[in-house]
């Protein structure tokens, strides 16, 4: 499909990322420091679905700033499949077993991919009539 | 000179760039990693 009939993807301008953003934001300065107790959900799980949705537009663009990024296509499943990939070997196995920073919750790479498969599915959405030209 | 010598240096200026940049995505990947995981 090309990238004319798939939408142009604005990295940091896109909806997806800025909202998770806004989340990871909004949580990490007003959720999590008003919590008397330890939450699993806002202290853990909640960062971890939204690594795909606010990390990999910001990795693209940089490939895309490297050349390495041919288009300006959404998200492909592969690439957020290999990042899934990469995120789940270096914050689950070799932060834990290398670095001993961050534990080694299998919850956690569950996370890692619902939010992105929620994300991609998301990016995957046919582009607004009114986007389009003509 | 051969018109083989331009060619040639062009190519592998190209592959050189490719793996120059290459290098690159690893190094940013690495780095914003190490910084997610101890700013989380």
């Amino acid at each position: 499909m090309s990238t004319a009939t798939r939408g142009s993807f604005r990295y940091a301008l896109d909806p997806v990322f800025l909202v998770a953003l806004a989340v990871y934001v909004v949580n990490r300065a007003l959720i999590k420091p008003r919590l008397r107790d330890y939450s699993p959900f806002f202290h853990g799980h909640l960062d971890d679905l939204l690594l795909v949705p606010v990390a990999l537009p910001v990795f693209l663009f940089v490939y895309r700033l490297l050349g390495l990024r041919p288009d300006n296509a959404p998200p492909r499943w592969w690439e957020v499949a290999a990042h899934l990939a990469v995120w789940s070997l270096f914050f689950k196995w070799f932060g834990p077993v290398v670095l001993h920073q961050s534990v080694a919750d299998p919850v956690d790479l569950a996370c890692y991919a619902g939010g992105g498969l929620v994300a991609w599915a998301w990016w995957q959405r046919p582009p607004r009539l009114s986007a389009r030209s003509g | 000179m051969s018109p083989l010598l331009p060619t040639l240096a062009g190519g592998l200026g190209g592959w050189l760039l490719l793996g120059v940049k290459i290098l690159a995505a690893f190094g940013f990947m690495a780095a914003a990693n190490f910084v997610i995981l101890y700013a989380s």
